[in-house]
């Protein structure tokens, strides 16, 4: 039941799909399908983020125990953190990703997001996304 | 993989300009997202097969557009093959129902997979786009 991995990917436009398909390939026999498809979905709009927002080489992490699957995706970008602050949350995908994941947040002045998505309880509800914590790193 | 995508594209909206393609060519199409248009009874169907994100939302978007420089009555998006969607192919379907609404509101979209309505449903935009059954 636990799994960890890390992975980089590369900054271009595959890089979504290669995260996609290593959480698919790694998680399919962990998860059940509606959370593999979540997680891979919370996935692919961060690592779309860090494409889009950030710069360097991009890191995913994801970290799977009995209670909960948690993804990490790390750049050398600055600024994610404190557009949140300016404008709030607009960025489509992590309107999405707060959908998904009952928790998830920007470490402050980088664009390395998590999230964290629980395996026990409730399903994820639908509705207003919680606001994204902003930690320190 | 990208321009792999693209040709094909552009190889079957040939079709809408009445060019002959010849069956059997070519290898079959691997890429991430394939993408034809036939016409079927006075409209256009667009119909979407694989991953629909950032890399593959471009090639949508330009059938679509290609689509909307004809005459055609209706426009119809199938996406019931599209195995995975993320807000950045949504927002390809957005912008085309934005532009279909300005221009004689010609899009219909198909309801697509169960991960395809999750993610219409997280996004609240059911009410937003012309869903047909198909």
């Amino acid at each position: 039941m636990f799994v960890t991995f890390s992975i980089d990917l590369p900054r271009d436009a595959t890089a979504s799909q290669l995260a996609r398909q290593q959480v698919a390939d790694r998680l399919v026999a962990t998860l059940e399908p509606p959370v593999l498809a979540d997680v891979m979905l919370a996935v692919s709009e961060l690592v779309t983020n860090a494409l889009l927002h950030g710069t360097g080489q991009i890191e995913l992490h994801i970290e799977v125990d009995d209670r909960s699957v948690r993804g990490e995706v790390i750049d050398a970008g600055r600024g994610l953190e404190q557009r949140i602050r300016d404008q709030g949350v607009e960025a489509p995908g992590l309107q999405i990703v707060g959908r998904v994941a009952q928790k998830w947040g920007v470490f402050q002045g980088t664009t390395h997001v998590w999230f964290e998505i629980l395996l026990t309880g409730e399903n994820p509800l639908v509705g207003e996304p919680p606001p994204g914590r902003l930690s320190e790193s | 993989m990208l321009s792999g995508g693209r040709d094909a594209s552009l190889g079957r909206l040939s079709d809408i300009f009445g060019k002959k393609r010849t069956e059997g060519q070519g290898s079959p199409i691997t890429d991430l997202l394939t993408i034809s248009t036939v016409e079927r009874d006075g409209g256009l169907v667009i119909t979407a097969e694989g991953e629909l994100d950032l890399s593959t939302a471009p090639l949508l978007d330009a059938a679509v557009l290609a689509a909307e420089a004809t005459g055609a009555a209706i426009i119809t998006v199938d996406i019931d093959a599209v195995t995975f969607i993320d807000s950045t192919g949504l927002r390809a379907l957005i912008e085309a129902q934005l532009r279909s609404q300005q221009d004689g509101n010609r899009l219909r979209l198909t309801r697509g997979s169960p991960q395809a309505q999750r993610l219409f449903s997280l996004a609240a935009v059911h009410e937003l786009l012309p869903f047909v059954d198909n």
